[in-house]
């Protein structure tokens, strides 16, 4: 990113899963990295009382095709309850980790907050591609842009 | 990001936050200083709003918060409606040279202030951009999955 961008030109917002109290398993649904070289996965937390296990799904469209886990030996998480709240956490993606020979360019997070305790855990998740084909991205998904 | 070969943990510095949670009263991230970013962006993830949120930007000479003014006030406060901004995510864009840089500022602070005493989920996060030194610190994220 240079200094000329805006983070919104170059950033594109593709999935979330909304702040909210949460107990079992959420999803962002499966976006497509079709026109990313790179994405990141933003995951914030407010006070979470569970654990929260995040996985990585691939597919082959947004419909969720043939879905399938994204090298979860290495890209899965595992949040714990209350020594990770307020926290942010990071995963980094390269579009070509995907099965790209098997036709695979979307993902889908999954967040899934243990419910064996039956408490909740507040958090969001973002999914932003990164190094685009084509910028200056849409930024239909953000609610304001003020620059 | 210029490079596909750089993530985006080594060039954007997590500088502060409002950890999500459902507020009824004034959240501030605290001065985080951009004395080494040539851009800042400024995330803002609402949930389920119970009433309307001004969000302001101030600026001020040190983390500590010394001289603290608000920072353009006519062009980078927004306003999250209730109902209308529920789950959305907002940016703000920010150039340091945009701060009253002769007036020795270079720290901002987020301000988040719901309208009543109704709860409302939102969180916030501010990371610096364009760092004047590569890959920035990661010592503010739990945790960076590769």
């Amino acid at each position: 990113m240079s200094y000329t961008e805006r983070f919104s030109e170059v950033y594109a917002l593709l999935g979330t899963i909304n702040p909210d109290d949460y107990s079992g398993e959420q999803n962002t649904g499966f976006v497509s990295l079709a026109n990313y070289h790179r994405a990141v996965i933003i995951i914030h937390c407010g006070v979470i009382a569970a654990n929260i296990d995040v996985d990585i799904e691939q597919a082959t469209d947004t419909a969720g095709s043939n879905p399938k886990s994204l090298d979860s030996a290495s890209k899965d998480i595992a949040l714990t309850a209350l020594t990770d709240s307020d926290t942010v956490s990071v995963i980094e993606i390269r579009t070509e980790e995907l099965d790209v020979d098997g036709g695979f360019d979307c993902i889908n997070v999954e967040a899934t907050v243990d419910e064996k305790l039956q408490v909740t855990s507040l958090f969001y998740v973002e999914i932003w591609g990164a190094v685009p084909r084509f910028a200056a991205v849409a930024t239909t998904a953000l609610d304001s842009v003020t620059d | 990001m210029a490079d596909y070969t750089e993530r985006f943990s080594e060039v954007a510095a997590y500088l502060g936050g409002i950890d999500p949670a459902s507020y009824t009263t004034e959240q501030n991230t605290g001065y985080v200083s951009l004395a080494n970013y040539h851009r800042a962006v400024i995330i803002i993830h609402a949930g389920v709003l119970q009433d309307t949120i001004d969000v302001d930007v101030e600026a001020a000479q040190d983390t500590s918060g010394t001289g603290p003014g608000s920072f353009d006030s006519a062009s980078k406060d927004i306003t999250l409606t209730l109902t209308t901004d529920n789950d959305t995510v907002s940016v703000i864009e920010i150039r340091p040279e945009e701060l009253d840089i002769d007036g020795g500022d270079h720290c901002i602070n987020l301000e988040m202030t719901p309208g009543s005493q109704n709860g409302s989920i939102f969180g916030a996060q501010i990371w610096g951009l364009v760092p004047r030194f590569a890959p920035v610190a990661t010592t503010n994220l739990d945790s960076v999955t590769d």
